[in-house]
């Protein structure tokens, strides 16, 4: 029949062997639980101890019981590693306090082997005989102690100063479900080692009559710190479980979204900031060109991506990483190996941290090409376009540039994107350029600026070229820009001088024809005045001739003659600016005192040719642009067409000049009493080479018509309600300030 | 021969020798009438050839010194309404233009001279001198 003792003492024993090796099994699993090992080392040593423990207290010799005491208390060194082991694993206790108790239970094992029968007695003189509470009868030892104990004792001491210590640490820490898991393993190890110290003490130095029972209490101590694994252990299995669960509900997602890749052609990306890389989905690679599982590395992005596109990924990406935006929309382009574009729609949105900062961009990408090979063709037609097109952001810096917006400014395409559009505005303006974008922007929406002429562009190397602008502002996915349509005036003005210095020297061949057929008025302009002159110097010497010369009449004829002499400088002066060639001087001028000048020169010619003529001026008239020599050749061609109209119709002739106020400026009328125009020659008879005359070449019109027009004028004709005609002459009104 | 001229034109004549002068330009009226008056001729000067035609009557010892070139009624109007009135006062016709047609027209219609301005006074007082007395002439 076994005693309790023995049933006890086995059991301890094999309990510990059992949880040595489920600790072991535990550790095996999870190598990274280097704790589980450190309990089956523990459980090992109790096992251990616990028979070495019945081997003692069974012993019916001196030399058994002192065999089985020695390994019993040798066991106390591993036991101790892995107790301080254990309570440094739930990170708690100092590491060099562990240190000396390791190092002093050393020595006292040491001392164990080396001094007397153990470090305990020196040694076993006899045995005793102790009966246990419930009545067993066991062997208790008698002898003399060691004084290597007092190590065996400090070594204890330590020990549960490291404990105590290492509790003291756990409790200065926060509160948390893991502290207390903490303090219950150190409390439960520093417990059951205080009852075996003190257990010890009293049988070892008291000389208590109780049987030697480490091993029990380790047991003990065991279980607690197995169970509190435990739960950690289920703990653990429940997180796996809901890790596998949420794994297959992942592996569902990415299931869908694979799905969603290979029939939407949808891919996926991320982006975390300072990662050099695009995380992309096989399907994101194949639409950039990549192999699958192939990086989309920095270094591929800007090979890939199309350049003209770079500014604006920049663009949104800083707008994200600030802060400003949380989610990304664009569409970009990728040229693949083939040289064909792609046009991918590209969504993100922002994930931040608790700080706002961005922890990950990530989004879906699709393949927009049908629609974007429309918008690449239109892209092309745009980029061959002659006029130079720029797409501007809001804060002023180029984004897209067109070929000829290249060309025009002189910038190669890498140093015209990213530049601020100022770099185009002559250095006089572009300070105050900024100021006016914001207006614009601010103002017109989407109204479409009428294109402005007089504006300069600063080319690469600092030369001006004359350009015309127009603005048109878009908006792109929320964002504002304008588009700048830039056409270089160069060849246009060019021309424009060109024609405009032919139609001048027409203007003046003109001239010279009209005055040779005027050169009778014109003798008769010059004579008069010189007649005058002649005739009153004349009859001055007559009266200084007299025996008593008749000063007072020297004097009127003197005041004559230099009068008229006055009157003929002015006729030559207007004879001589008919003549000259100079380019056409657009001023201020009165049309009545222009009308008047005509009236002079041609009134001798229609009174020779039978014509009556009447001129009502309106004499409130404003002033107008214009040059007055052109003008006045216009009238005195009109004149002519209309003494030549009345030539032959039997009729009285008449002739009607007559000025008056009209929208925008002064209309002059040359009215004949002819017989009129055929409505359906109306319009006609202003081309070139239209002449009812026989005689004519048909160009007196064509030419009063370019010339009225280069000066902002207009001229047509109609037909009088009773007989002949009438041309018109609008001339704009002057005012003093220019701008439109 | 200016003095001589003005002599024969002066003192020639029993009664008062006057010169109508018909130009629509107040310088060369005012020029040719004092150039006029200088040598002693009488003068009735007219700014226009519908005053003159109002005034002019047949005279004796009289001549009309006639610009063409007027507004209103012109010169050849004028001679045209004279001889319609049967006025037969020598005319002398003056024109700042000297073209062919000018000159033919108003012989046409009976001028006696053509003058071109500017009129030197010496060929003026002997033109009137000759169609006032075209036997004694040059």
């Amino acid at each position: 029949m076994p005693s309790a003792i023995d049933i006890i003492w086995i059991g301890v024993g094999c309990v510990s062997g059992m949880l040595a090796v489920i600790h072991f099994e535990a550790w095996r699993v999870r190598r990274s639980e280097s704790l589980q090992l450190t309990l089956s080392v523990l459980a090992v040593t109790v096992a251990g101890s616990a028979f070495l423990e019945l081997a003692a207290l069974r012993a019916s010799t001196v030399a058994d019981y002192a065999f089985a005491y020695r390994w019993a208390n040798a066991l106390s060194l591993p036991m101790v590693v892995a107790t301080v082991m254990l309570v440094l694993s739930v990170s708690a206790g100092r590491r060099r306090l562990a240190a000396v108790v390791i190092l002093t239970r050393a020595v006292a094992t040491v001392a164990n082997f080396s001094s007397g029968d153990s470090v305990g007695y020196k040694e076993f003189t006899d045995l005793r005989l102790i009966v246990t509470p419930w009545g067993d009868t066991v062997s208790g030892p008698i002898g003399q102690l060691n004084p290597w104990l007092a190590v065996g004792m400090a070594s204890n001491l330590l020990l549960l100063v490291f404990l105590g210590d290492a509790m003291h640490g756990l409790f200065r820490r926060p509160p948390s479900p893991d502290r207390s898991r903490r303090l219950r393993i150190v409390g439960g190890v520093l417990a059951f080692a205080t009852v075996v110290i003190v257990y010890s003490v009293s049988v070892i130095v008291l000389g208590a009559p109780m049987p030697i029972a480490v091993a029990p209490h380790y047991l003990l101590m065991l279980l607690i710190v197995g169970r509190e694994l435990g739960s950690e252990l289920a703990r653990s299995a429940d997180l796996a479980a809901a890790l596998r669960l949420s794994e297959s509900s992942l592996h569902e997602t990415r299931r869908d979204m694979e799905l969603a890749e290979r029939s939407g052609g949808l891919a996926l990306w991320s982006w975390r900031p300072g990662s050099d890389e695009i995380a992309l989905s096989d399907a994101g690679r194949s639409m950039v060109g990549l192999r699958p599982g192939a990086r989309f590395t920095h270094e591929e992005q800007c090979q890939r991506l199309e350049p003209d596109d770079h500014p604006l990924i920049r663009d949104l990406l800083a707008k994200v990483l600030n802060g400003e935006a949380e989610q990304l929309k664009a569409q970009l382009r990728v040229r693949l190996s083939g040289g064909q574009l792609r046009w991918l729609a590209v969504f993100g949105n922002a994930t931040r941290s608790d700080a706002g900062n961005l922890i990950e961009l990530h989004g879906v990408a699709f393949d927009l090409s049908e629609q974007g090979e429309l918008d690449e063709q239109f892209k092309a037609v745009v980029g061959a376009s002659p006029t130079a097109m720029l797409l501007v952001a809001e804060d002023g810096r180029i984004l897209m540039a067109n070929e000829s917006a290249m060309q025009l400014t002189g910038y190669p395409r890498d140093e015209l994107l990213g530049r601020s559009i100022e770099a185009l505005v002559p250095e006089e303006s572009a300070h105050g350029h900024p100021a006016h974008r914001r207006v614009y922007s601010a103002a017109a929406s989407q109204r479409r600026m009428s294109p402005r002429r007089d504006v300069m562009l600063r080319r690469r190397e600092g030369t001006r070229v004359p350009v015309e602008v127009a603005l048109n502002s878009v908006t792109i996915h929320g964002n504002a820009f304008v588009v700048a349509a830039v056409t270089d005036l160069r060849e246009r003005l060019e021309k424009e001088l060109e024609i405009a210095n032919q139609r001048n020297m027409l203007a003046h061949m003109s001239r010279v024809a009209l005055l040779s057929e005027l050169s009778g008025s014109l003798a008769h302009e010059i004579n008069q005045p010189l007649t005058a002159i002649l005739s009153n110097a004349q009859a001055s010497v007559r009266y200084l001739d007299r025996p008593q010369p008749d000063l007072v009449e020297v004097k009127e004829g003197l005041i004559e003659v230099i009068e008229s002499a006055k009157r003929a400088g002015e006729v030559i002066r207007r004879l001589r600016a008919m003549l000259r060639n100079d380019p056409p001087e657009m001023a201020m001028l009165d049309v009545n005192v222009a009308v008047k000048d005509v009236v002079r020169i041609v009134r001798s010619d229609l009174i020779e040719c039978g014509v009556g003529y009447s001129v009502q001026l309106d004499e409130g008239l404003p002033m107008v642009l214009g040059d007055q020599v052109q003008l006045q050749q216009v009238l005195i061609n009109l004149i002519n067409n209309a003494c030549d109209a009345m030539d032959g119709t039997g009729r009285g002739k008449h002739l009607r000049l007559s000025t008056g106020k009209a929208e925008g400026g002064v209309v002059l009328g040359v009215s004949d009493s002819g017989q009129g125009i055929p409505e359906a020659d109306l319009a006609r008879i202003f081309e070139p080479f239209v002449s009812s005359k026989a005689d004519g070449l048909g160009f007196g019109l064509a030419l009063c018509t370019t010339l009225i027009e280069a000066q902002g004028g207009r001229i047509w004709a109609t037909n009088n309600p009773d007989v002949g005609a009438t041309f018109h002459v609008l001339l704009r009104e002057y005012k003093n300030d220019r701008a439109e | 021969v200016v003095s001589n001229g003005s002599a024969q034109v002066a003192g020639g004549q029993e009664k008062l020798l006057v010169v109508y002068v018909v130009d629509d330009d107040d310088a060369v009226r005012g020029g040719i009438a004092r150039v006029l008056r200088s040598a002693g001729v009488t003068v009735r000067a007219f700014e226009s050839a519908a005053r003159f035609l109002d005034e002019v009557e047949q005279a004796e010892n009289a001549c009309i010194l006639l610009d063409l070139t007027m507004d209103g009624i012109t010169g050849s109007q004028a001679q045209e309404t004279l001889n319609e009135r049967g006025i037969s006062l020598p005319v002398i016709t003056v024109s700042a233009r000297d073209d062919f047609d000018t000159r033919q027209r108003a012989k046409s219609l009976g001028a006696k001279m053509f003058l071109r301005k500017p009129v030197d006074d010496q060929a003026l007082l002997d033109a009137i001198n000759w169609v006032l007395n075209p036997r004694q002439g040059v």
